[in-house]
């Protein structure tokens, strides 16, 4: 296939119909987690307004799409301080076109006083937050670096729910020291409408790999049980279990989160962010210093989009596989592959509804084994 | 390089050494010295062979050559120098080697002094009555104990170290003793030229223009080209294309260095339109059909598999490649045999037959690495023999073939008769192993105050296992076995089943000793549980005699994949972590339900 070897032209959206979703990327924290393998760093005054000028000139860059959904992630975003954001998201608003009804998501640790900060960013024009709480046990806090408490998660939560229609809190299991049934029980008593469940994974060149002896981790029995009780727990909350590792009351599901298993085409802003536009998949180098460098460069002359061809349809049908089984909607089969998946359904790992085949909470845990057999 | 025949100015001798003592570079300095070839040439002709070993494929073959030595005295002798390999799986070509020499020059490295294979290599040289010239080597290193070396020579292998060649193989220094010492000490070959022709074969290769190019050391009599010779042990015959000298740099007919053929005492060449090299046997005797000798040399056996195993590809669309890298190793290797077989879980392969462990792994080594294949070799076996309560009997040499319980009367096993040098502290530990692997003891004799000999009667099947290995860990690397066959005897034998998910895995049976059955049974379904990948569903590991299970393992389901993030749309780690497990996915073996990755197939029929 030929590679595109111009700027696609701004005005041209065809391909975009149903819009496109905006990623913004903050590649700082306060400090890093243990356990953390993305990539981030401590900013320094300098870093932070040099990287708030960039992320306007990228944003003024954008090409003349209609953006349903907007996500602010990191990396911890906050640390640009919310004037930063707030000025940030403006700047997308008047420069971009955002659809009315868009789902402007923002990503926040709760830190103390989180509740001047939330105002701001609520009036900004931010519709949903997500809180990241990890764990609702302090000593477990503690063990795995996390600069906040579970008084400091309450607190900001409750902010979050008087000033955003739509909170999202943001759970780790299977870490050392358990307290999963603490932190199930803290996110339930406040109200969430979404929640996201990662378990920890070691990843290898983390501190927390390095020294994982040293921590009391869960076995595969314990962590598997841990899976399961948050499965259910939530499921009587009325929550239920649409992606592999987030669970919604019906309606209040991420539809940024879902566009990605969707394939909806998204442009990542930000050093590593991750794009997927014209039927390209392409990213910015994972370094700050040379975002800032680039960024006075045209739209996407700052990533390897010229590297990357388009996916070949075999790509796309992997893709839409890999990824459509990430949600509890499936993804359609026919032919062998609907064969083998009655296999998986027989051995207990899903369901079919129609020609569209699905996992289920046991079936998402080995998800990488039932779909490396369908692709 | 014309010279009148003279016997008495023959020298024929091997250069037999521990490994690493410096046999080869030895055998170099030796043919740089007497200027067969120039340094420069040294160079060429190494580089030549390795082509040529390439294009023919006979890496493993032994190397020989004729050079000429002018000596202090002014005479001028012909020196053969037949190479050696050297292990126990091929202690007969070794053996056969020897037999074509006079005497051998013993190699020693001065800063390890004696060692196992010295010791086993000195003794296969007696035994065949050859004249010992011993060398110490390395003498310039800084580590070089020359004198206690010397000792060593003189008190474990009871030679006369005075005056024995002190040299550096490496640098130079000395080299010339050699061969002084080889043209006094070694005798002239003894032999009638005008009796009927008897020679020995003690190589062969093949060659695509010429067949198979055989070499000899001729006894009694004369060989020349047009001369109808006959293989004594086949009773074959044919006509001599060619005969002549090899030397280092290639074959030479003998018209051109002014003779009519290769007379008794000389070792040399001959090609008679060979096609196959199965007909011409390492150890057989070659006679003039005209004018047969009466009788032919002593000793010669045929080179008989004896340990079998099933090769396949591990990519089993690479079956014609096996198959044709097979054929290729087959021109150049007689005691090599192979035949298709299909196994259920390995799909299409070949059942093969070995020398020896050694053999085996030296030919899987060849494929793998002369042919890039990947291969997967299942548990070698020996042939059993079994007789059914029908009245027939049968020979198995594939365990997934050995009868049902209920049919078979009896069975039996070949067995070796073993004899072990060791020094004699590791005596005790060596007799343990020997117990343990069912050894019938027969006696022991001591060859000097530190050293003894142990006669057993042991069951191929045991030797071919870790028998080898286990051996030199128990003794430090001292101990030296050898071995020939002594037949079959009646054992308690069982067949074991492995079943995966209940569905038998062919390649995984075994044959065994009754009463270790439950024992290995278990052993090897632990294997199996550690190297079976967790499947989506909970595999029972299971050992059978009959329908009987002895033994039992279950991998456990699949729990928990490693969930790759795919945080803020980014996939591509996904993607990666998808493909890898996509393209293992390929290489999986299917034993029925249950999918195995070539590696743990190679780690469950690993030896243990």
């Amino acid at each position: 296939m030929d590679m595109e070897k111009s700027p696609p032209d701004n005005k041209d959206n065809k391909n975009q119909k149903d819009g496109v979703m905006l990623y913004v990327h903050i590649p700082f924290c306060a400090s890093k987690c243990p356990y953390c393998a993305f990539y981030s760093a401590v900013p320094t005054r300098a870093a932070v307004d040099g990287y708030i000028s960039s992320l306007v000139r990228r944003i003024r860059s954008l090409p003349a799409v209609k953006f349903n959904t907007v996500y602010f992630g990191g990396g911890t975003p906050l640390t640009l301080g919310e004037d930063n954001i707030c000025f940030a998201l403006d700047e997308i608003f008047s420069s971009a076109d955002v659809a009315a009804n868009a789902e402007i998501t923002f990503e926040a640790n709760p830190q103390p006083n989180a509740e001047h900060s939330f105002k701001k960013l609520a009036s900004a024009g931010f519709n949903r937050l997500s809180l990241g709480l990890q764990s609702g046990d302090d000593d477990v806090l503690k063990t795995i670096g996390r600069r906040h408490t579970s008084a400091d998660f309450v607190n900001a939560a409750r902010a979050g729910k008087e000033l955003f229609p739509s909170v999202s809190g943001d759970i780790i299991f299977a870490l050392p020291g358990g307290g999963v049934e603490k932190t199930v029980e803290t996110v339930l008593s406040l109200g969430f409408d979404h929640i996201s469940a990662y378990s920890l994974i070691l990843e290898e060149g983390t501190p927390m790999f390095k020294n994982r002896c040293r921590y009391p981790l869960p076995d595969e029995e314990k962590e598997e049980s841990e899976y399961f009780y948050i499965c259910q727990k939530l499921k009587q909350a009325g929550f239920y279990h649409y992606e592999v590792s987030a669970f919604a009351k019906p309606g209040h599901e991420s539809r940024h989160n879902l566009g990605y298993w969707r394939r909806l085409p998204y442009i990542g802003i930000g050093p590593s962010a991750h794009s997927f536009y014209r039927g390209v998949r392409f990213s910015t180098p994972p370094d700050t210093g040379l975002f800032i460098k680039n960024s006075s460069l045209p739209f996407l002359a700052d990533t390897d989009f010229y590297e990357k061809s388009p996916l070949t349809p075999e790509e796309e049908d992997e893709e839409r596989i890999m990824l459509g089984l990430r949600t509890s909607r499936g993804v359609s089969l026919s032919g062998e592959k609907l064969k083998k998946a009655e296999k998986f359904i027989k051995l207990g790992y899903g369901g079919l509804d129609g020609d569209r085949f699905y996992l289920n909470d046991k079936g998402y845990r080995v998800s990488n084994a039932i779909i490396s057999e369908l692709i | 390089m014309t010279l009148p025949y003279d016997i008495t100015k023959i020298r024929n001798f091997s250069i037999i050494a521990h490994i690493d003592h410096g046999k080869s570079t030895l055998a170099d300095r030796l043919l740089e010295h007497t200027q067969t070839l120039s340094k420069r040439e040294m160079t060429d002709r190494i580089l030549d062979d390795m082509e040529l070993e390439k294009e023919r494929g006979i890496t493993i073959k032994a190397k020989s050559a004729r050079f000429l030595y002018k000596s202090r005295s002014g005479e001028t002798y012909v020196m053969n120098l037949i190479d050696t390999p050297g292990h126990v799986d091929f202690n007969y070509e070794v053996s056969r080697s020897l037999k074509a020499c006079e005497g051998a020059v013993l190699v020693v490295d001065a800063t390890q002094g004696v060692q196992a294979q010295t010791l086993a290599n000195a003794f296969l040289a007696v035994e065949n009555d050859l004249t010992l010239v011993p060398v110490i080597n390395k003498i310039d290193l800084p580590s070089a104990e020359i004198e206690s070396t010397a000792e060593g020579i003189e008190n474990i292998l009871g030679l006369d170290t005075e005056g024995c060649p002190r040299i550096s193989a490496k640098s130079g220094l000395n080299v010339p003793d050699v061969l002084e010492a080889i043209v006094k000490d070694i005798p002239p070959p003894a032999g009638d030229v005008s009796s009927p022709l008897k020679a020995l074969v003690f190589d062969a290769f093949y060659d695509s223009y010429k067949g198979v190019i055989v070499y000899v050391r001729l006894f009694d009599g004369k060989l020349s080209a047009a001369d109808k010779i006959r293989f004594m042990s086949t009773g074959e015959e044919f006509d001599v294309v060619e005969a002549g000298v090899i030397t280092p740099k290639g074959l030479v007919p003998a018209p051109l260095i002014g003779q009519d053929g290769i007379s008794a005492g000389e070792v040399g060449y001959f090609t008679a339109s060979i096609k196959d090299i199965a007909q011409t046997m390492v150890g057989d005797t070659v006679t003039g059909a005209a004018l047969p000798t009466q009788n032919p040399l002593p000793g010669f056996r045929k080179a008989l598999p004896m340990v079998f195993a099933g090769i396949y590809p591990a990519d089993k669309s690479k079956y014609p490649e096996t198959r044709d890298a097979l054929e290729r190793l087959r021109l150049n290797d007689a005691s090599l045999s192979f035949e298709p077989e299909t196994s259920v879980a390995l799909g299409f392969g070949f059942r093969c037959g070995f020398l020896g462990l050694l053999h085996m792994e030296i030919i899987e080594e060849r494929l793998e690495r002369e042919f890039d294949l990947d291969l997967i070799t299942t548990l070698p076996s020996v042939v059993y023999e079994v007789t059914l309560k029908n009245g027939k009997t049968l020979k198995v040499d594939n365990p997934a073939d050995y009868p049902d319980p209920a049919e078979v009367e009896d069975g039996s096993e070949p067995f070796v008769r073993a004899s072990i040098m060791t020094p004699t502290e590791h005596m005790g530990a060596i007799m343990e192993l020997c117990k343990e692997r069912r050894g019938e003891y027969l006696g022991i004799s001591f060859l000097d105050p530190k050293r003894a000999e142990l006669k057993y009667d042991l069951p191929l099947g045991e030797i071919i296992y870790d028998f080898f290995d286990t051996l030199k860990s128990r003794s430090r690397g001292y101990a030296s076995l050898d071995y020939e066959p002594i037949g079959y005897r009646k054992t308690d034998l069982v067949k074991i089943d492995i079943l995966l998910n209940g569905e038998k895995a062919d390649a995984l049976s075994f044959v065994t000793f009754a009463q270790n059955a439950y024992a290995r049974s278990r052993r090897i379904c632990e294997k199996l549980k550690d190297a079976i990948p967790r499947q989506l569903f909970e595999v029972p590991i299971q050992a059978a005699i009959g329908g009987k299970i002895i033994a039992r393992e279950t991998v456990r389901a699949l729990r928990k994949d490693v969930l790759a993030k795919c945080y803020g749309g980014d996939i591509t780690r996904k993607k990666k972590l998808l493909e890898k497990q996509k393209e293992g996915k390929k290489k999986m073996r299917s034993l029925g339900s249950v999918e195995l990755p070539p590696e743990a197939f190679a780690a469950v029929l690993k030896l243990d």
